[in-house]
């Protein structure tokens, strides 16, 4: 490793606070950081400077309710499930239904066995307690495309009332040259792939539902992923081999 | 505003798992954090995603705050701009420009340049900060406050600012350096 200077050590680390340093060398300050407990005083004199010049200068926006209720349902279980950081997303208790309903789908028919089972007696001290039910949650359905040599996953919900779709990504390992994009095409009952765009590799991006796609997802609505060209289809149909399709499957 | 020792209560309450500490806690700074989050991520979408993010980190991660080493407040502001940071990295495209569909006007420079006039007025209310700030050229200071509540890059503050990268790679230096002087004397 090599020695930085103590003055260009205070500017990486004011540097650091800003925002400016980033990347590779960013990473490597946060190693350094674990170390110096005087690169992390010098850390704290920026943060504490600019967040207090901040909270004078800023005014307060009070949150939607939404966030309250996601956070709360969140904080309900049990600490160590919760991920300590999770990539950029969607709002917590969404991305936890469309799991949990994921979690279903793979499970086949474990609702139906649940309801198979007999039914439990209560003895009569005990008390039923309700369990409070989370705000109703507009119209969605989710789909899980899965590359099972690569591993890699996209998991997409599909909100029609907003035409939007989100989609998240978790195929670093997918193997993709660069010459090539994979493209996501919706596929209605007319049986007609229409493009919804370059799937992303990573991360949690929202993309646009074409119309005709919203209209459909009621009737049926499959997912399907192409080999493209850099940048996706230079035709608007699929040029190259169709790779993954899962159906939509109504969640919320 | 609370006041820190309220929110140093609030904070050690939610380390020992205290959901009832945890909601007061939000329901007390969960505006300022979100103010700072909307002014760099400039939607509003984003802005309550960073701030649930956050929130769930300071959920996880109450026991790390040291309260002989900085305000809870600002220990909660620094919590959010970093997850604003991580998201921006994650949204915006690497030279990519923000979209216009903000909720909130941008930035002007001249908001961030402040006449020298205005402060005169106001000079008995300023912190140290921006005091030092003030006293900046103007360039300098400009990067910094695009850098600071834009989340901008480098390349993004060499395109908004329309000059060489280089030249803004040094503004942000000489910017830092003579604050830090300016702050320390």
């Amino acid at each position: 490793m090599k020695m930085e200077s103590p003055a260009l050590q205070r500017l990486l680390a004011a540097e650091f606070v800003l925002g400016t340093l980033r990347g590779a060398a960013r990473r490597r300050f946060e190693r350094e950081l674990a170390r110096s407990p005087a690169l992390r005083a010098e850390v704290r004199f920026w943060e504490t400077r600019f967040a207090e010049m901040a909270l004078r200068q800023i005014s307060p926006v009070a949150p939607r309710e939404l966030v309250w209720t996601a956070l709360d349902l969140a904080t309900q279980r049990p600490a160590a499930a919760l991920p300590v950081t999770r990539p950029a997303g969607l709002l917590f208790w969404r991305s936890w239904a469309v799991a949990a309903s994921v979690a279903a789908l793979a499970l086949g028919l474990a609702w139906d066995a649940e309801r198979r089972k007999p039914p439990v007696q209560l003895p009569p001290e005990i008390v039923r307690v309700e369990v409070p039910v989370p705000q109703p949650v507009p119209v969605a359905y989710v789909a899980l495309l899965q590359a099972p040599q690569s591993g890699a996953q996209w998991t997409i919900s599909v909100l029609p009332g907003q035409k939007l779709m989100r989609v998240s990504a978790a195929a670093q390992a997918f193997p993709l040259d660069q010459q090539h994009s994979l493209e996501l095409w919706g596929i209605g009952p007319a049986g007609t792939p229409v493009s919804i765009g370059v799937l992303p590799l990573d991360g949690r991006h929202e993309m646009a539902l074409p119309e005709a796609l919203a209209a459909a997802i009621e009737r049926s609505l499959t997912l399907a992923v192409s080999l493209e060209p850099q940048g996706g289809s230079p035709t608007g149909a699929p040029t190259g081999p169709v790779l993954l399709t899962a159906p939509t499957v109504r969640a919320l | 505003m609370a006041d820190a020792d309220q929110l140093d209560r609030l904070l050690q309450a939610t380390a020992a798992g205290d959901r009832k500490a945890f909601a007061e806690l939000y329901r007390m700074t969960s505006a300022h954090l979100l103010g700072l989050l909307l002014r760099i991520l400039q939607r509003r979408d984003w802005a309550e995603e960073a701030l649930q993010d956050a929130f769930l980190k300071i959920w996880q991660k109450a026991e790390t705050f040291e309260r002989d080493k900085g305000a809870p407040m600002t220990w909660l502001m620094t919590v959010a701009r970093y997850r604003a940071l991580d998201l921006i990295r994650a949204k915006r495209p690497e030279v990519g420009m923000p979209e216009d569909e903000g909720e909130l006007p941008p930035l002007t420079l001249e908001d961030l340049g402040q006449s020298p006039e205005a402060g005169a007025v106001e000079r008995e209310g300023l912190s140290a900060m921006e005091n030092c700030l003030r006293h900046l050229p103007v360039e300098q200071r400009q990067s910094l406050l695009l850098a600071y509540y834009e989340g901008y890059t480098h390349q993004e503050l060499a395109a908004r600012m329309k000059a060489p990268l280089g030249t803004v790679k040094s503004w942000v230096r000489r910017g830092l350096s003579r604050l830090r002087e300016c702050l320390e004397s």
